[in-house]
């Protein structure tokens, strides 16, 4: 390195005089007079040091414009979202998610997955899903066979089961009277099930004719005695078992009488059972014969479902005894399909239109129509016109009036005053309201309750915790004491008891929160005023004459302010959880929903519609998350020690 | 010590004895509900609220006095209500004489609220502790877990995580897990079974709430734990061990963590009352049978001496718990003398 070495630094041999370098000894500043060189770096307070902190922690930073973007959509989602939350639409209650751009993706597509949904299969080619619009459903149906024991307009085939509810004695299903004949020759079957066989206990049952031969009595005619045989059972010949029964004397030719299926019920254990999957009888004499046409079954379900026809002839077939008949394991088609409810609640529909809603719409020039004309006349002059086309026309006279009325195509957004098919971000609620615009009014007054409430907090806190800090002694004595008591008291029973009492209004929500909220401000003030106040910064402010406010409020609170905002921020959050939290209990705030109103409303629906619930706490978890980060930043940006320690 | 103890508990009764004063009084001022029920049980109750002096039977000449008349058959009963500070001195007159805390008026008629209370505790009470049994040990090692692999991979994801689980409250937590397990999968019951279910599904049951209370407890220990080991691995008493030749492993255990145990094993009791009270909410939400659920539905039908009762015994609970916290922390680290002067 060194190539001509300093000859002061030479070495430890003095250096001959002569050689010394006359420079050397040349006074550096004998024109010049000495100053303080100003600071060429800029001058940092304690808090612009802390803002580079700060802005140095990139997950706060993210965090904060988090909020700055959660705040800002509190403040202007509910402005220009102009969806009203006031009046309930139960016709658009639960959509799915539907996103702008999204319609051919899998998620927020606006399409719901309904799963056994009971299928009318009428037309065997073509399902409808009972209960849906079948024109709504996107694609194939994935139709299955499943079975139901409740007889169903939708179902066919089962069992008709017998069963007797008491151990009295047993149960019967009898049929209609009917009129037999003897001159002619009938013919039952009935087909059992081989469930009969697998079940304890076995059932014990027997055939009848019952007979009225005169008066009103019934005479029993044994066609099977007692026994547990099953499978398909025929009994021919039943007329000329009637004429053996004839009384002598008796010269009728018909007799009202019934076919009656006797069922043993059992002293003790389970009761019995019965399944009879179809009963026919015939004529064979006569095959026109319609004697048998309204006990006939080959369906139990459709025998079941003859109880509920329009016509109300009961007891086609009926119980005698106590116990009771229903359906067993009836076929059932069921499906899972893919449904487009915008298209249900939205698309075009057929409906009736009255005369006086069209002529509004002639009046405001959305159409042309004569109802001379008919049909033919309509013309669509504007696109904003909910009436698409007009398929037929009716007059109803009555009393002297007629009303005439139109079945017309309605395009159901244009009549529900939209002006585009609506597309709902988060869906829609229980009442029908837009739950994102529902959401972020929620939000809203959520942070307005955490705001303020922050703020009347951390004022109480300040100056309660200042006094107590800075005066210690007795004062500190009696106020730590009052804390105590009040830190004693739960959160969650204190918030209820003022709520019970002051209702659920934005104030008692304010003062229930801030009730105790400011005990930890007040902790952490009182604390810091213990290590400030006898520093010697302000023993010189004292001995210069001030006063304690002027302490406490220029000198020692300024300084030790860091802690104090970052609980504050830190506060927020958990007036929101806590609020959210009073929510759920049932006490929410009324009249100014709040997003835990939102939210715990939506709970109810977990099952059936849980995208409320998702993306209300979506919401809910990212203002809570952004909060703690962003206050976990400023306590490492005020307070670099504490970096990485909790609280 | 023990003089510091008694002085505690002693502060303890006087807190709660004001607390429930207050809330007896708050509460009896609200404009009280009729019981609901038959006419001979609502007799019943009113006829019992005499003997315990709340009310006064008023005859027909004072008609005007009556608050309440029940008609029976022929026979009208009418009853008014004794002022709200008489009935407070005759309300712990009961306490302190009698234990008698009052009786339901809408959950369960003329039920005593202390044994209406103490069928469900033990519900409440297995649920948060086998919870903490869960949260405990997995927060500690998620903890230590990241306190040694200090600003790596695993310290930022378990960090990250457990930021996330504080931040997200308990009933959004249980929210996700209904809907995603219970609903959309049908692994797992969608509402806690009740009694006369086989084992394993009373098994099943318990494992949504169980996780919805772990998942904050787990990440608030995670958190502490971190935060207390980093602390002592930087001091220098451990530089020494390493100096002095033992390997990491063991100043880690042998040291660091005995030293970082003094503020973690309270707050153990700390995170029992933080589960407590934050099972409420998820009790009334999977219709577990415990005394939040209690509370929630005693709040909605306005049965006041239950939630009388259940209040009583959330805020005992969290105060005595507040004096376990301070005098572990003695028990645990010896040299942190209880009450002495600083």
């Amino acid at each position: 390195m060194a190539k001509e070495k300093n000859p002061k630094l030479s070495g430890i041999s003095p250096t001959p005089l002569e050689n010394v370098d006359a420079n050397d000894f040349k006074f550096v500043q004998m024109d010049k007079t000495l100053h303080d060189i100003k600071f060429q770096t800029k001058p940092t307070t304690f808090f612009k040091d802390a803002v580079i902190r700060f802005s140095k922690n990139k997950s706060s930073v993210v965090a904060g414009i988090l909020i700055g973007i959660l705040i800002v959509m509190a403040i202007f989602v509910p402005i220009f979202n102009t969806s009203n939350l006031s009046s309930p639409v139960p016709d658009i209650r639960f959509l799915p998610p539907k996103w702008h751009g999204f319609e051919n993706a899998e998620i927020f597509n606006g399409y719901r997955d309904y799963k056994n949904i009971v299928l009318d299969v009428s037309d065997p080619e073509n399902p409808i899903p009972v209960g849906y619009d079948a024109s709504s459903v996107v694609g194939e149906i994935d139709v299955y066979e499943s079975t139901t024991n409740s007889p169903s307009e939708f179902a066919y085939g089962g069992a008709v089961a017998l069963r007797p509810d008491t151990r009295l004695g047993p149960v019967s299903l009898i049929s209609q009277n009917i009129f037999l004949n003897k001159l002619n020759t009938y013919d039952f079957t009935i087909e059992f099930t081989n469930r009969n066989t697998e079940l304890t206990p076995v059932p014990v049952y027997g055939l009848f004719l019952d007979v009225i031969f005169s008066g009103s009595t019934y005479t029993s005619i044994e066609l099977q005695a007692k026994s547990s045989t099953f499978g398909v059972i025929s009994i021919t010949d039943v007329a000329t078992r009637l004429v053996n029964e004839i009384p002598v004397g008796n010269d009728s030719f018909s007799f009202q009488s019934r076919f009656r299926i006797e069922l043993d019920t059992v002293a003790e254990g389970s009761y019995p059972a019965l399944f009879i999957k179809s009963f026919v009888a015939n004529n064979s004499l006569n095959a026109d014969d319609d004697t048998f046409d309204e006990i006939n079954f080959t369906d139990a379900n459709e025998m079941l479902m003859r109880d509920k026809r329009d016509d109300k002839v009961a007891g086609r077939w009926n119980t005698l005894g106590s116990g009771s008949k229903t359906l067993f394991e009836g076929i059932l088609m069921r499906g899972n399909f893919t449904y487009n409810p915008y298209n249900e609640v939205f698309g075009d529909k057929e409906r009736i239109i009255g005369e006086t809603r069209m002529l509004t719409y002639i009046q405001q020039g959305y159409i042309e129509y004569d109802f001379a004309v008919g049909p033919d006349s309509f013309v669509l002059l504007d696109d904003r016109s909910p009436i698409r086309d007009v398929i037929s026309q009716r007059s109803i006279s009555g009393g002297g009036l007629t009303v005439r009325e139109v079945n017309a195509v309605v395009s159901m957004y244009r009549f529900y005053g939209f002006e585009t098919m609506p597309y709902y971000t988060f869906g829609t609620n229980q009442y029908g309201y837009d739950y994102f615009k529902q959401v972020f009014s929620g939000l809203r007054t959520s942070l307005i309750i955490g705001f303020v409430g922050a703020m009347i907090n951390i004022t109480i806190g300040l100056i309660w915790g200042s006094i107590s800090g800075y005066f210690g002694g007795n004062v500190d004595l009696v106020m730590e004491r009052l804390i105590e008591i009040l830190g004693g008291i739960p959160w969650i029973v204190l918030m209820t008891m003022v709520i019970l009492h002051l209702g659920n209004s934005l104030t008692s929500f304010l003062i229930a929160v801030t009730l105790t909220g400011w005990l930890g401000v007040s902790g952490i003030t009182r604390s810091q005023f213990y290590r400030y106040k006898r520093r010697e910064y302000v023993l010189a402010s004292r001995t210069l004459g001030a006063k304690d406010g002027r302490l406490i409020f220029r000198h020692i609170l300024p300084n030790s302010i860091g802690p104090i905002v970052t609980s504050s921020v830190l506060m927020i959050p958990g007036i929101i959880f806590a609020e959210a939290t009073i929510s759920y209990l049932g006490l929410g705030l009324q009249g100014l929903p709040s997003l835990g109103v939102a939210l715990s409303e939506a709970q109810t629906y977990l099952s059936t519609s849980p995208f409320l619930v998702l993306w209300g706490s979506v919401i809910i978890s990212i203002l809570m998350i952004s909060f703690n980060l962003f206050g976990n930043g400023l306590r490492d940006a005020f307070n670099p020690s504490l970096k990485g320690i909790a609280e | 010590m023990t003089r510091y103890i008694l002085k505690r508990i002693g502060l303890i009764f006087f807190t709660a004895f004001i607390i429930l004063s207050l809330t007896f009084i708050l509460m009896k001022s609200l404009p009280s509900d009729l019981p609901a029920g038959t006419v001979d049980a609502r007799i019943a109750f009113y006829e019992n609220q005499v003997r315990l002096g709340y009310y006064f039977r008023v005859d027909s000449a004072q008609i005007h006095l009556a608050e309440v008349i029940i008609i029976r058959g022929t026979e009208r009963y009418m009853y008014a209500e004794y002022p709200v500070m008489a009935q407070y001195l005759r309300w712990i007159g009961n306490i302190v004489r009698e234990w008698d805390w009052g009786t339901s008026t809408r959950i369960s008629l003329n039920e005593s609220a202390i044994e209406i209370i103490a069928k469900r505790i033990p519900y409440t009470i297995r649920l948060n502790l086998i919870a903490l049994f869960i949260a405990v040990p997995l927060g500690f090692v998620f903890g230590i877990w990241a306190a040694l692999k200090k600003n790596k991979a695993t310290d930022h994801i378990i960090s990250t995580f457990v930021m996330l689980f504080i931040s997200i409250p308990s009933f959004v937590v249980i929210s996700y897990l209904m809907a995603f397990f219970a609903y959309g999968l049908g692994w797992l019951p969608s509402q806690w079974p009740a009694d006369n279910n086989p084992t394993n599904v009373k098994v099943l049951g318990y494992i949504i709430p169980v996780a919805a209370l772990c998942f904050g407890t787990i990440a608030g220990f995670a958190r502490y734990t971190r935060a207390e080991l980093t602390e002592v691995m930087s001091s220098e008493f451990l530089l020494l061990a390493r100096t002095k030749g033992l390997t990491r492993r063991q100043t880690v255990i042998r040291h660091a963590m005995r030293n970082s145990m003094v503020p973690i094993v309270p707050m153990i009791i700390g995170q029992f009352i933080g589960i407590l009270s934050g099972s409420v909410v998820l009790e009334s939400l999977y219709g577990i049978p415990g005394i939040g659920n209690l509370f929630v539905t005693a709040l909605t039908q306005k049965d006041y001496n239950v939630i009388m009762v259940d209040m009583a015994i959330f805020t005992l609970i969290g105060l005595f718990a507040a004096l376990l916290v301070d005098l572990s922390y003695g028990i645990v680290d010896p040299r942190i003398r209880m009450g002495a002067r600083k």
